[in-house]
């Protein structure tokens, strides 16, 4: 199955030096990637996301508290009826932050940085058609998180900026098919990715290089993003794949760059030697 | 994706109580699966698989009870040579199932998993990209779950695990040196990769199937629609003999021994779900055959 990439794509940096520039940047930059203003002014903005050909669709609400240090992001449904937790971004302070946006979702992190308030993500994923049957179809997967639980922007939890899963630490939000979930409880029905990995690997210690071709090229894998239906202690499952964005075995400092299928693509993960198989997401740039 | 050979496939079985018979019975299984080269040399029979890298495997007779024994060998060009044979008992209560395409074959005992003596399989995979199909590039495997006339119980193989720990012999060169279909493969003797392994426990570079599953959560193996995750199986094997053993940490200087993808296996698939074998099921527009006994995953191989 080949990556999947968006019809519209937007990639690139901007600063915003407060909470309301953060809003109006992250906005400039979900239209230049074709989402509509809903409703909203300066500094709160809520703006749809394109639908899929599976008539998945995001809203998201982009907007400045009025006070405290981080600009809110909360993902929900277009209906309103799931709406999300906040997602915390601060605001630029010397260096600019580094996004990546399609129709159906966007990714936007600071470069060199795994500090908390520094990264957010989410969107709606591509559908294989092993999920879109009649047997248990999926009309509604929304999926975010971010690396930090509260304004304070002093807590980093996991997220694709320095692991696969979240199984272990998370402040994650996500809906399937209206049941939606969220927080910072973690556990099996975290947000995850599936990953190519060796039988029996989990009763051994892992050497980098294990999930290689005998060229010692690494595997790449599509991004197939797995979570539990309805809470954290729930099985999870692979609800979709992320766009623009591969999964690489290979263990490689954040914001590295290689070419691949036509594109450049940038390091998300960082340096993850935590995960079997060194799993690591890349961006499409 | 299945890497599908387009067949022929042949999915037959056989009782036998004499190794000619045995030998008999397998030729004739692996000859209307294509495979070409069969010479018959008495009392020894060789028959050779071609894909795009041409190898032989040979087949001889035990005492006239004893069954046959399957083997691969490859001779360097300094002389020496790498071969290993695997043991089928003929037995005229055993009942055998042969499942073979052009490329790959299984042998093995029906409902019975740890008979010793009852299961060989072998073939050449599928080169995918990080393993280029060059014009010389050999690569092909053969393990079997007895080593000797004398094991009286099983090893390890994919009758019941995705890994190997019996010995078995996994081949790959990448020195680019051409050979002919049907010849004995002479080649250079560097670099060669082989592994053989012999040990109880699943070192980081024993041969065995990738899988695949949520990181990092071996319970996380399904579609949202309830479907089990599949993939070709895809081989993995280190260099070296044997491979490195056990959970302690790899050395960086041997670097070369964790085990890395050689190519996929043809006509068949890796589910996460564990399965009883020899049971069938038709997905993909093919009828399947559940190989692999007790493991936490299923390798099922399409009899048409």
């Amino acid at each position: 199955m080949p990556l999947q990439l968006s019809p519209n794509y937007a990639s690139g940096t901007f600063t915003a030096a407060n909470r309301s520039a953060v809003v109006e940047a992250i906005r400039t930059v979900l239209l230049a990637a074709t989402w509509t203003d809903v409703s909203g002014g300066v500094g709160d903005r809520k703006m749809d996301s394109v639908a899929t050909a599976d008539s998945l669709q995001t809203r998201v609400r982009l907007y400045d508290p009025g006070s405290g240090n981080c600009a809110r992001i909360q993902f929900m449904s277009v209906d309103e009826l799931q709406q999300g937790i906040d997602l915390f971004l601060l605001p630029t302070s010397g260096t600019d932050y580094t996004y990546f946006a399609g129709d159906y979702q966007f990714m936007i992190l600071l470069g060199g940085s795994l500090s908390p308030g520094r990264f957010v993500a989410g969107g709606v994923p591509y559908l294989e058609s092993f999920l879109s049957g009649a047997d248990a179809p999926i009309t509604q997967a929304i999926w975010c998180h971010g690396n930090t639980s509260s304004d304070a922007a002093t807590i980093v939890k996991d997220s694709f900026r320095n692991r696969s899963t979240l199984q272990d630490s998370q402040w994650a939000w996500q809906s399937l098919n209206g049941n939606a979930w969220g927080g910072s409880t973690s556990g099996t029905g975290s947000q995850r990715l599936a990953a190519l990995l060796r039988s029996h690997d989990g009763n051994l210690s892992i050497p980098a290089g294990s999930v290689q071709y005998k060229n010692r090229a690494a595997v790449r894998v599509p991004p197939r993003l797995m979570w539990g239906l309805n809470a954290a202690d729930v099985e999870s499952k692979v609800q979709g794949q992320l766009w623009d964005m591969a999964l690489i075995h290979e263990a490689v400092a954040m914001d590295s760059t290689k070419t691949f299928e036509g594109n450049t693509w940038q390091a998300v993960t960082d340096s993850n030697t935590v995960d079997f198989g060194q799993a690591s997401v890349w961006a499409r740039q | 994706m299945i890497r599908y050979t387009g067949g022929p496939i042949v999915n037959s079985t056989f009782s036998v109580g004499t190794s000619g018979d045995m030998n008999t019975a397998i030729q004739t299984a692996l000859t209307a699966a294509g495979w070409t080269g069969m010479q018959s040399v008495d009392p020894r029979t060789s028959f050779g698989a071609w894909q795009a890298d041409p190898v032989t495997f040979s087949m001889s007779n035990l005492t006239i009870s004893e069954g046959v024994k399957i083997g691969a060998r490859v001779g360097f060009a300094d002389g020496a040579i790498v071969y290993r044979h695997y043991y089928l008992l003929a037995d005229i209560t055993r009942t055998y199932r042969i499942i073979a395409d052009p490329f790959q074959f299984f042998i093995f005992q029906e409902n019975a998993f740890s008979a010793y003596r009852s299961f060989i399989a072998g073939g050449v995979p599928y080169l995918d990209e990080g393993n280029p199909n060059t014009s010389g590039n050999t690569s092909w495997w053969l393990t079997g779950n007895a080593v000797a006339e004398t094991d009286t119980a099983p090893f390890t193989t994919f009758r019941t695990d995705p890994f190997v720990t019996s010995d078995a012999i996994f081949y790959q060169n990448t020195s680019g040196v051409a050979v002919t279909n049907g010849q004995e493969i002479v080649i250079s003797a560097s670099p060669l990769e082989t592994a053989l392994a012999n040990q109880s426990t699943p070192g980081v570079g024993v041969p065995r199937l990738m899988w695949v599953e949520g990181n990092k959560n071996q319970n996380a193996r399904r579609w949202h629609n309830n479907e089990t995750l599949k993939i070709p199986p895809t081989l993995a094997f280190g260099e070296g003999t044997p491979p490195h053993a056990g959970s302690a940490p790899l050395p960086v200087s041997e670097d070369a021994a964790i085990g890395r993808i050689a190519g996929e296996l043809w006509d068949s698939f890796l589910s996460m779900e564990r399965k009883p074998a020899d049971i069938t099921m038709n997905a993909d527009g093919h009828n399947w055959w559940s190989v692999m006994q007790g493991a936490s995953c299923s390798l099922w191989v399409a009899t048409d």
